[in-house]
């Protein structure tokens, strides 16, 4: 899960290619305004019209940016909301195999004691010839 | 969380087969303070500030990784951290009144 979430982080980071495209586009979408206007070949109505176009693919491109920026914010959230679990469950995880240990460290006790016993048992039932 | 869910079902298989698997790489988040302005690298790679909402994630390779600000051309380390596969480290940088590097505060 921590993958997908991962991979699905990686192109929409800031230094992803998505981000970076869509810096471009809003680059060159000002860079186009800005040398609109001074651009003299056109009619009043021809200019004022491509200004409008490039006006509303700058608004456009920034609101594109700013709906991936809240994108980001959410897998970013969710990202570490996973991998908090996923330490949890490790931490949770490495408690079991110390309950674990202990429980092999009280059999192997265990064992020892009735191995004893059986030796004692034994050593009480050897008796010396002729006794 | 679960709006994205929905959207991410379809974007997902477009997203990933654009761009490919990103194998070995980790995120960072930087958070930056109001009016800062000052040039930050991550290890020798530049980043573009100021941040949009004072913050920025980038990916980055696995392992030890260092912020760095540029001051007087030259770089200054701030703090040094791991990066691990699919995890985010988040970078605070904070300033007091009597100090003039920023500080580091990491969350793992």
């Amino acid at each position: 899960m921590r993958g997908i979430v991962g991979e699905l982080l990686g192109p929409v980071s800031d230094n992803g290619a998505v981000s970076e495209l869509g810096a471009k586009a809003l680059s060159h979408a000002r860079e186009k305004l800005r040398t609109l206007e001074q651009e003299t070949r056109f009619t009043r109505e021809e200019h004022q019209h491509l200004a409008n176009e490039w006006r509303k693919l700058v608004d456009e491109t920034e609101r594109a940016r700013d709906d991936l920026g809240a994108a980001r914010s959410e897998l970013v959230q969710l990202l570490r909301v996973l991998q908090t679990r996923e330490d949890f469950i490790d931490e949770l995880m490495q408690i079991r195999r110390a309950s674990e240990a202990i429980k092999v460290i009280r059999q192997l006790a265990n064992d020892i004691r009735a191995a004893s016993d059986a030796l004692k048992s034994l050593i009480r039932a050897i008796k010396p010839p002729g006794v | 969380m679960r709006s994205l869910g929905r959207t991410m079902m379809g974007f997902c298989p477009i997203l990933l087969g654009i761009m490919g698997c990103t194998d070995n790489v980790g995120y960072v988040e930087i958070k930056t303070f109001p009016g800062f302005n000052v040039p930050l690298y991550l290890d020798a790679v530049k980043l573009a500030v100021p941040f949009k909402n004072g913050t920025a994630v980038v990916s980055q390779q696995v392992g030890r990784t260092k912020l760095q600000l540029e001051r007087g051309g030259q770089l200054l380390p701030l703090c040094e951290f791991d990066v691990r596969k699919n995890r985010i480290v988040t970078v605070k940088l904070t300033v007091s009144a009597f100090e003039r590097i920023p500080r580091c505060e990491l969350k793992k």
